[in-house]
C-alpha cells in the first residue's frame, strides 16, 4: 500500500514537474564605457553544455559593435537561441523588441561567435542572453 | 431498452459539452520555436536585424558612403517564392531601423502626391501666410537606392519537407550606378509529418 502511495505521489510530481520548463539561461554583460564584462549561468544545464570564452568590442563609425565567443562543452549538437539587447548609459534599454533571438546550430565541443550592433550611438552597454531552443514556446 | 436510454443520455451530455468550448488568449513572446517550414515572424525579425547590422558593421561602406547622413531611397521588396508575404512590412522594418541608427535620411516617395497637394493648398488657397508656405523645388534627392527579393527552393521527400529561403539586399550608387552594399539571408527549415496522429 505505502509503494503504491509512494508511486502515485511520485507520478503526480513528475506530472506536475512536466510543466515547468526551466526558461533561465546564460547572460552575459558587457559595458563599453568601462570595460568591464561579467557572464551569469542561471541554468545549471546550460551551464554544463556551453562555456562563454571571449568577449570582444569596438566602435565602427560611433555605434558600439560586441562579439562574444561561446563553446560548446559537450558532443552533441546543440540547439541555442541568443539575443543582444543593448542600453544606453543609464541602463535603459534601446529598442529591446527590435532585436530578436537567433537561431544558433552549435556542433559538439564547436565554437561559434556571436556579434551584436547597437541600434545607434547611444548604446553603450549590452547584454547577451542565450537559452536552449527547446526551452521556447 | 436501457442500453437506448444510455446513448441517449451520452448523446445529450456530449452535445451539452460540446458548447462548453472555452476561448484562452494570452500574451506571448515575439520569438517562438519554429512551428511550420513556412516563415514564420521570428525568421523576418532575424532577417531584417541581420541586414541592418551587416550594413552598419560594414566599416569601408560606411566610411565610403555614409559620411553626412546619406539621403536613401527604398524600393519594395519582390516576392519571388511561393509564400504569401507582406514585402512592404519588411521594408518598413528595413527603414525603421536604419533611420533609429542616425546614420541615414530617406526620401519617401510613396507620399508625394500628398506633398504636392499640400504645396498646392498652401500656395493656392489664399489662408497660408506665404512666408512660412513649402515651396517647390526644396525636397531632397535620393543619393543611394535600396532594394531586394526573396526567393525559395522546396523539396519534399519520404514526408520531409525541406525549404529554403533567401533575402537579398542591395545598396545602389544612384550617381555611379554601382552597388555600393549587398548580403544574403539564408533560411532552411524542415518539417516532417509524423505517420501517425492527426
Amino acid at each position: 500500500m505505502t509503494k503504491t502511495v509512494k508511486a502515485m505521489v511520485a507520478a503526480a510530481a513528475v506530472a506536475l514537474g512536466a510543466g515547468c520548463v526551466e526558461t533561465a539561461g546564460t547572460r552575459v554583460s558587457i559595458d563599453t564605457q568601462t570595460g568591464d564584462a561579467s557572464v551569469l549561468e542561471c541554468s545549471t544545464r546550460l551551464a554544463n553544455r556551453v562555456k562563454v570564452v571571449k568577449v570582444t568590442y569596438n566602435d565602427v563609425a560611433g555605434i558600439k559593435k560586441a562579439t562574444v565567443t561561446i563553446e560548446s562543452t559537450i558532443h552533441k549538437r546543440q540547439r541555442l537561441q541568443a539575443r543582444m539587447v543593448w542600453m544606453d548609459e543609464e541602463g535603459s534599454d534601446i529598442d529591446a523588441d527590435g532585436k530578436p533571438f537567433r537561431a544558433i546550430v552549435l556542433d559538439g565541443e564547436d565554437v561559434t561567435t556571436f556579434t551584436g550592433m547597437a541600434p545607434s550611438s547611444k548604446g553603450v552597454k549590452a547584454r547577451l542572453q542565450i537559452r536552449e531552443t527547446d526551452t521556447v514556446e | 431498452m436501457n442500453r437506448l436510454a444510455f446513448a441517449v443520455a451520452a448523446a445529450a451530455v456530449a452535445a451539452v459539452t460540446a458548447g462548453c468550448v472555452s476561448t484562452h488568449a494570452r500574451e506571448t513572446q515575439l520569438d517562438m520555436a519554429a512551428k511550420t517550414a513556412d516563415l514564420e515572424p521570428q525568421d523576418v525579425r532575424r532577417t531584417v536585424e541581420k541586414m541592418v547590422d551587416s550594413m552598419l558593421a560594414d566599416r569601408e561602406f560606411i566610411a565610403e558612403y555614409v559620411t553626412g547622413k546619406p539621403v536613401l531611397d527604398i524600393g519594395k521588396m519582390q516576392n519571388r517564392s511561393t509564400m504569401h508575404l507582406d514585402m512592404e512590412s519588411i521594408t518598413d522594418s528595413i527603414r525603421t531601423k536604419l533611420i533609429r541608427s542616425r546614420k541615414f535620411r530617406f526620401m519617401d516617395r510613396a507620399s508625394s502626391a500628398t506633398d504636392l497637394q499640400f504645396m498646392n493648398d498652401q500656395a493656392l488657397n489664399g489662408m497660408t501666410d506665404q512666408s512660412k508656405a513649402v515651396k517647390m523645388g526644396q525636397q531632397s534627392a535620393a543619393q543611394l537606392f535600396l532594394y531586394g527579393a526573396l526567393t525559395e527552393m522546396r523539396n519534399k521527400t519520404n514526408g520531409i519537407t525541406d525549404r529554403y529561403y533567401k533575402f537579398t539586399l542591395n545598396m545602389k550608387d544612384l550617381k555611379s550606378g554601382e552597388i555600393a552594399w549587398t548580403d544574403e539571408q539564408e533560411i532552411r527549415k524542415e518539417q516532417k509529418r509524423s505517420a501517425v496522429g492527426f
